[in-house]
């Protein structure tokens, strides 16, 4: 039962810590999986800025191509040096290279068109400054007479130069709209990691509410337990004071009374005795009466004094004697039940050596005979642990079985706290309904061919339980009995409470 | 047998029975000394104490007692014989049901002389009356007068 209860409340205990893991576990989850899904989009917003960046370097570095590409066609125009020629490949060559780079950078359909236009315009201006380069005299002359706002290769740069420009914005506007949403990304991460911290702190406020109020729980059940076990434990005392003194109240009892009893069986046994003699007396006055007056003999006053009176008297006296020894036998009981126990250490296979030499006649005359196995030494009462121990290797000694030699076995083996005497024998068993029979006062079983008064194993039940242990039997009919007697190892006495 | 012919013996016995079966055989046992009979302890303490013929006025005595009386404790008995100045020297036999050893020991202590536990089988209890008798035929008992 209690175990039930303490399974019901784990239950309960386990169910709420387990729940409650649970929330937190699924926060925790939920709050890693939006951590990395927006540091994810942040890092994918990061890249595409880098990448809007590149861009927009590129451009800025095709438009300053573009302008020395320009600016060296014009120098060249004015003064045919070949440096300026020189810067203007140079420049031209680094325009490709960088024209193929972004050509790479690009995503957006849009630009590439335009990409595609620069590409388109730079092949056109390649032709025109080939051919400067080629025949720069005639270069010269057309650009003199040139306006110069008419001029393709003017017109070009420009038309780069502002194609470039778009393209530029487009990035700007790229990065503008990148940077957003990377706001946006930060913004999302902080409001997903604040709410997870916060539900999480709330998990972790609610658990500590709950263990604070389950340790609370305990103390009171601590509290109410100790208060109960207190309570009880004076309950305990005062029952066993009550029975203490309920069971020394019936020994009095049965001492007064069996006391008091004796007085009256005295007179009883005592005229029955005078009765007797007075018996006597008469039959030999009639038996002289007779010899004399052989006329005046009367069967009937004869068969009365001859037969009938001693017969009556004899019956009075066996059962006045038979209640003696009943009575003694209580009163012997009740002086033991008085008798204080002074608990000391034993050597119990002497002690049982001792009985069985003391019993070395009986067993002799029984035809049996006694073995000692070990036996632990405990702590007891000398004296009760005797009689108990002589009654059973008695017992074990007068209910032999004809039918073979008598062996008994009196052994020992230790428990928890606990020493236990097995006394063996093979002789005529007990029948198992009288099993608890044979320990009730003036109660015996079987063929009443021994004499007794049924007292001995109520007597050594009741010590038994005085010395706080119990003896209990084993036995079938015609099969030997065991006769185990547990007592602790050490005895604690308990007097009466006053 | 001059001096115990004067000795009374005085016998405290509440139970008429006994005090008959006791008398039958300390008679049996040759004894013929004046047998006086009290079923309670107040009238036996009047005599012991009072009476001109009692113990303490006049003569020996020897005091036969039971110890379950209905008026008061034997032991009591004993206790304000033993205690008295011309009683203390007058012997008691303590005839009585109880065997408990208690018991016993504490009659010694106040003083008794002889404590038999009547036995209930007969034939034992006429021995130990008989053998009451010879001892008392052989005892010498004080005079009260001898202090």
């Amino acid at each position: 039962m209690p175990d039930k209860v303490r399974e019901r409340y784990e239950r309960i205990g386990r169910r709420r810590v387990i729940g409650l893991l649970g929330i937190g576990i699924v926060l925790l989850a939920i709050a890693i999986i939006a951590g990395i899904v927006t540091l994810g989009s942040i890092s994918e917003d990061t890249d595409q800025v880098e990448r809007v960046m590149e861009r927009q370097a590129s451009i800025d570095s095709l438009s300053t191509f573009n302008e020395q590409i320009a600016a060296g066609q014009r120098g060249f125009l004015l003064q045919p040096d070949p440096d300026f020629a020189r810067i203007v490949r140079e420049a031209s060559a680094d325009y490709e290279t960088e024209q193929a780079r972004l050509d790479d950078l690009l995503v957006d359909g849009g630009q590439i068109q335009k990409l595609e236009q620069l590409r388109r315009l730079n092949a056109e201006r390649t032709v025109l400054v080939d051919a400067m380069f080629a025949d720069p005299a005639t270069a010269f002359l057309e650009a003199r007479n040139l306006d110069f706002s008419d001029d393709r290769g003017v017109l070009i740069t420009q038309e780069i130069r502002e194609v470039a420009r778009s393209m530029s914005d487009f990035e700007a506007e790229e990065l503008g709209r990148r940077n957003q949403a990377q706001l946006g990304s930060l913004v999302q991460f902080y409001i997903v990691g604040g709410v997870a911290t916060l539900l999480l702190l709330g998990v972790l406020v609610t658990a500590v509410l709950v263990v604070l109020r389950y340790n609370r729980e305990l103390a009171q059940a601590q509290i109410s337990l100790r208060e109960a076990n207190v309570g009880l434990e004076e309950a305990v005392q005062k029952r066993t004071g009550e029975l203490l003194r309920a069971n020394e109240e019936i020994q009095r009892f049965a001492y007064i009374v069996s006391h008091d009893l004796r007085s009256p069986l005295v007179n009883v046994l005592g005229f029955t005795s005078e009765l007797d003699e007075a018996r006597k007396t008469i039959r030999d006055h009639l038996t002289e009466l007779y010899e004399s007056k052989p006329e005046l003999r009367n069967e009937e006053v004869w068969l009365a004094v001859d037969e009938d009176l001693p017969e009556a008297l004899d019956f009075i006296r066996t059962s006045t004697e038979k209640m003696d020894r009943l009575i003694n036998s209580i009163l012997e009981l009740s002086r033991q039940g008085r008798r204080k126990l002074q608990p000391e250490m034993l050597d119990m296979e002497a002690l049982t050596s001792d009985i069985v030499t003391s019993l070395h006649q009986r067993a002799e005359d029984a035809g049996a005979s006694i073995e000692v196995k070990a036996i632990p030494d405990l702590e007891s009462d000398r004296i009760a642990v005797e009689q108990i121990l002589q009654n059973l290797i008695e017992n074990a000694l007068k209910y032999l079985s004809p039918k073979r030699a008598g062996e008994v076995t009196v052994e020992g083996s230790k428990a928890v706290g606990t020493v236990r005497i097995d006394v063996i024998d093979n002789g005529r068993g007990i029948a198992p309904e009288d099993h608890e029979r044979i320990f009730e006062l003036f109660r015996r079983a079987g063929a009443q061919d021994q004499e007794g008064e049924g007292l001995g194993l109520a007597n050594v039940r009741a010590l038994a339980y005085r010395l706080g242990g119990i003896v209990e039997v084993e036995s079938e009919l015609d099969q030997g009995s065991r006769f185990r007697l547990s007592l602790p190892s050490k005895f604690v006495a308990q007097e009466a409470l006053p | 047998m001059n001096s115990q012919q004067t000795v009374g013996i005085v016998m405290i016995e509440d139970d008429e029975g006994h005090a008959r079966l006791i008398e039958k055989n300390i008679r049996r046992a040759g004894i013929s000394n004046d047998i006086k009979h009290f079923t309670d302890g107040t009238t036996a303490l009047d005599y012991l104490f009072n009476d001109p013929s009692g113990p303490a006025q006049n003569g020996p005595a020897l005091v036969l007692l039971d110890l379950n009386l209905p008026d008061m404790s034997g032991t009591s008995i004993l206790e304000k014989i033993k205690g008295d100045q011309k009683l203390h020297r007058t012997p008691v036999v303590v005839l009585t049901t109880t065997d408990d050893k208690v018991e016993i020991q504490r009659c010694y202590d106040l003083g008794c002389n002889v404590y038999i536990t009547k036995p209930v089988n007969y034939e034992s209890f006429a021995d130990a009356i008989r053998q009451l008798g010879l001892f008392l035929s052989v005892i010498q008992v004080p005079s009260v007068d001898e202090q």
